[in-house]
């Protein structure tokens, strides 16, 4: 493993009287796939919402990149390769699929044409048809978004973080409300990125989590309870009483 | 000593004025509160007030009478208003814009054909002025004063200590829980919008004898509500009371030294030039 | 569903036939119509292009705008000064009213653009219930609402000679010239990925955001780049009566922008033409309606937004849908079911109040810390 990627010291969310994330130290490694697990309610979405600049945080920073992002806009996380998937799908309803990934690749660019046809820029179509062929969408390329089913929605979800050619990916619960061969695209799609994008995974499937991560991060209430390979996580004590014991 | 009475006086003006501007103005951010409706019709209903209530007075002679069926009848129209025109698009925001923008259009224009196109004038029900400190000022407004303070001071009783009021203030912090909670949201929905026109509409009986009674008089007041409510901060309402008093205060002593209509044109030009230091208002992030 | 056939011209479909037709009837009009018709006709394009102007912020960026009328107005005005006080000619008056109402938009859209959404809408109610106070108080500028006569000067053109706009073929022909024009510039720009970005923007801002775009700035062009067309449109507009009023201000020429663009339908550009089209031909030839306009347009404004949000072209789309292809219908049935889906799994997960609580203040965070 080299340097890590991702590095959170002390990291805290407040929501009046709730701490929704409590001084958090996170290092992600460049490359590997890290879970991020815990009962509902234990602060994942909201990390990944500090993490992305969403959210600013109470107290405590993060750099990405060796370079501390901690008070920067979310567009200017973006541009620095940092790409969220949400939970809740989060897509241009009334854009067709290919001009979601299409608006996704722009986004990296300084400078639009405001007279060019975007129908017109061959490569950026070629690349957002690449995309959607790796997430398993090509043929609803023209389909109106909101048209689309609401798995197909989750994978075009994940069409828009990955078009925007992320070094690192934070994927909220990519498979949820997926059927079982949707899931299988995605599972296989995340073993092909392996390597290529490092990627902090939330995700509730436990079976899926412990075949595809390297490393797993505890949280509960907001801390990190507990950290290690998913074989050391399965045995540690403390994560089976909050986690596996009451939820599971 | 003239100047410094003229002075004393434009404070007083400004007071009055700034209390009922609040009254308005806090009927508009309820409804904004609560149903995240920009009602763009709220100033013809601060018109109509002052129109029925003119008509009324026609009729019968009495302001009082008028000063208690135009708010009511305005009220009802408001509650209609919500039911059939506002309900069935009450999710997209600017399509409810857009239609409370229709009702405007109708409702001066109805105006405009009932009432004509001049303005009228109604007498004042109290006469008289009162000196204090070698300062006279008129007992009327004096009286509007002090009703606009009482009628907030009853809208605070009634947001806190009653059980509509609960309701209300839970629907605005959270429909869904509300809702989950056995709060009747949609009867809220209907009597905040009701509400809410029933005290534009008392406001513009109220003013009627202190300002001409117009089918267009509701545009300007609904350019000041809406300042007031942004520089105050959407959905704040102590904000609303104090952009209400401060706007007032600056148009009135301002026009002291310029013509009324650029005093207005200013202060309401400053009041968006505060906009773009304070975009989130006054009071940010207030919520009741 | 497209059928097209092969013809000696091209590939006929029907889209490019309905857009032939249409430019047809623009050219042969002036052959058949009688010159009040023409005035007419020449003043509805110009409010054609002022409703397009408005859709190209409304129907793409999903801004609305209440102030479009302060546009239209400053065009207006600014053609007239340039003019009447400056002796200069029509096509200095076109750069005038454009630049200077560009201007405007930029000032006004940088206060507008930095309060919220609901904000953005009340600033520019605000600007308009400003900018009209202040045109119709300030009578020595703008004449008040009795108005300023322009005495448009004749254009020369190379082999006609000088066209006077008292000609109401040329004046017909020039509107429809600067119109199209105009139309052409938007539709390139609607089409561009800037204009892609303003779409993106209207459907999910937060999602744009998080994408890289750096929304407020997008915005702004639109702001900017829709006062400016209006602006042309104002200019046109005096062009075409000879007259300018602080009436260019009032509120209910706003509304006509948003009229224009209901009826016609949105994000279509052209459909705010034909919404120009329908809405000033029927206030115009039915004398009841002329007087009571505002009321007319009051209760389409309501008619519209409660029962066909989508206008006509909302009417077509539906009727191809009920009528043409069954596919349409379903997958937008499937559409709708993904939908509830996706609401149920929010109300599974609301139980949760934690959860609940960091999704809500995550989306309101947004709003306001990096704007």
């Amino acid at each position: 493993m080299s340097d890590a990627i991702l590095r959170t010291e002390n990291l805290t969310r407040r929501f009046g009287e709730l701490v929704a994330v409590d001084a958090v130290d996170l290092e992600v490694h460049d490359g590997e796939i890290r879970g991020l697990i815990g009962p509902n309610g234990a602060g994942k979405t909201t990390v990944f919402n500090l993490l992305s600049g969403m959210l600013d945080p109470s107290s405590g920073r993060i750099w990405f990149d060796g370079e501390d992002i901690t008070h920067t806009p979310p567009h200017e996380i973006t541009s620095r390769g940092m790409a969220l998937a949400f939970q809740i799908t989060s897509i241009f309803p009334e854009l067709t699929v290919v001009e979601n990934v299409l608006g996704s690749i722009n986004g990296q660019k300084r400078l639009l044409s405001p007279i060019a046809r975007y129908s017109d820029d061959r490569e950026g179509i070629d690349r957002a048809t690449g995309i959607l062929g790796r997430v398993g969408l090509e043929r609803y390329a023209d389909e109106t978004a909101e048209n689309l089913s609401h798995g197909d929605q989750k994978l075009l979800e994940l069409a828009l973080a990955l078009a925007s050619d992320p070094d690192l990916l934070l994927l909220d619960e990519p498979t949820a409300g997926l059927s079982a061969s949707e899931t299988r695209t995605v599972v296989e799609l995340l073993e092909e990125l392996r390597g290529e994008v490092t990627i902090v995974l939330i995700e509730h499937d436990v079976d899926l989590v412990m075949e595809l991560v390297d490393s797993l991060t505890v949280l509960h209430r907001g801390r990190i309870v507990a950290e290690g390979t998913p074989a050391e996580i399965e045995r540690n004590e403390t994560v089976q009483q909050v986690y596996f014991g009451r939820e599971y | 000593m003239a100047l410094a009475s003229d002075v004393a006086v434009a404070v007083l003006n400004g007071v009055t004025w700034g209390l009922i501007v609040a009254l308005i103005a806090l009927g508009l951010n309820l409804i904004f509160g609560l149903l995240e409706i920009v009602n763009m019709a709220h100033g013809s209903l601060y018109m109509l007030g002052a129109v029925i209530g003119w008509f009324v007075i026609d009729a019968t002679g009495s302001f009082f009478v008028a000063l208690f069926l135009a708010p009511l009848a305005v009220g009802m129209i408001g509650v209609a208003i919500e039911r059939g025109v506002l309900r069935p698009i009450e999710d997209d925001v600017s399509i409810t814009l857009i239609a409370t923008f229709g009702l405007l259009l109708i409702f001066q224009q109805l105006a405009l054909m009932s009432f004509g196109p001049g303005t009228r004038s109604v007498a004042a029900p109290i006469s008289g002025t009162v000196s204090f400190a070698g300062v006279s000022y008129s007992t009327y407004r004096l009286s509007v004063a002090v009703v606009a303070v009482a009628l907030m001071a009853g809208l605070y009783l009634f947001l806190f200590r009653t059980r509509y009021g609960t309701w209300m203030r839970g629907v605005r912090q959270n429909r869904e829980v509300a809702s989950a909670l056995g709060v009747p949201t949609s009867k809220v929905y209907a009597f905040t919008f009701g509400l809410g026109s029933l005290l534009a509409a008392l406001a513009g009986v109220l003013l009627a004898p202190i300002v001409s009674v117009h089918h267009l008089m509701g545009l300007d007041v609904l350019a000041v509500a809406f300042i007031v409510v942004i520089v105050g901060g959407l959905g704040s309402l102590r904000g609303v009371l104090v952009a209400s008093l401060t706007y007032a205060l600056v148009e009135n002593v301002g026009a002291l030294f310029v013509t009324p209509v650029r005093a207005r044109i200013l202060t309401l030009t400053l009041m968006i030039a505060f906009v773009l230091v304070r975009p989130g208002g006054i009071f940010e992030g207030d919520a009741v | 569903m497209t059928e097209s056939h092969e013809t000696p011209v091209g590939r006929v479909t029907p889209k490019r036939g309905a857009w032939g037709l249409v430019a047809a009837v623009a050219v042969a009009f002036p052959f058949v119509a009688g010159d009040f018709l023409l005035f007419l006709a020449a003043s509805v394009l110009a409010l054609g292009l002022y409703g397009a102007a408005f859709d190209l912020l409304y129907g793409y960026t999903g801004l609305l705008s209440f102030g479009h009328a302060v546009f239209f107005g400053v065009g207006a005005y600014a053609a007239t000064f340039a003019i009447t006080d400056f002796g200069r000619g029509v096509f200095v008056g076109l750069a005038a009213g454009f630049l200077a109402t560009a201007l405007v938009a930029v000032g006004l859209g940088l206060v507008a653009t930095r309060v919220s959404s609901h904000g953005f809408v009340i600033v520019t109610i605000l600007i308009a219930l400003i900018a009209n106070l202040a045109a119709v108080s300030l009578t020595s500028i703008t004449g008040g609402t009795d108005g300023r006569s322009v005495a448009v000067p004749p254009v020369a053109l190379p082999g006609l000679g000088d066209l006077s706009f008292f000609d109401p073929v040329f004046r017909y022909f020039f509107t429809l010239a600067v119109v199209v024009a105009s139309l052409l510039v938007m539709y390139r720009l609607a089409n561009s990925p800037v204009g892609l970005a303003f779409r993106m923007i209207r459907d999910n801002e937060r999602r744009a955001r998080m994408l890289g775009y750096n929304v407020t700035a997008y915005k702004l062009f639109a702001f900017s780049a829709s006062g400016a067309f209006a602006g042309l449109a104002g200019v046109l507009s005096t062009y075409v009566t000879g007259f300018v009023s602080a009436s260019e201000f009032s509120l209910v020429v706003s509304g006509d922008a948003i009229i224009y663009t209901l009826v016609g339908g949105r994000a279509t550009l052209f459909g705010a033409v034909l919404g120009a089209v329908l809405v000033e031909g029927a206030s115009n030839f039915v004398s009841e309606l002329t007087d009571a306009y505002p009321l007319v347009v009051g209760a389409l404004l309501l008619l519209t937004v409660v029962f066909e949000p989508e206008g006509l072209v909302g009417v077509a789309a539906r009727m191809r849908e009920r009528f043409g292809s069954p596919d349409a219908t379903s997958a937008a049935d499937d559409g709708a079911r993904a939908d509830d889906g996706a609401r149920a799994d929010d109300g599974a997960r609301a139980d949760d109040g934690a959860r609940a609580a960091e999704s809500e203040s995550g989306t309101d965070a947004t709003g306001d810390e990096h704007r």
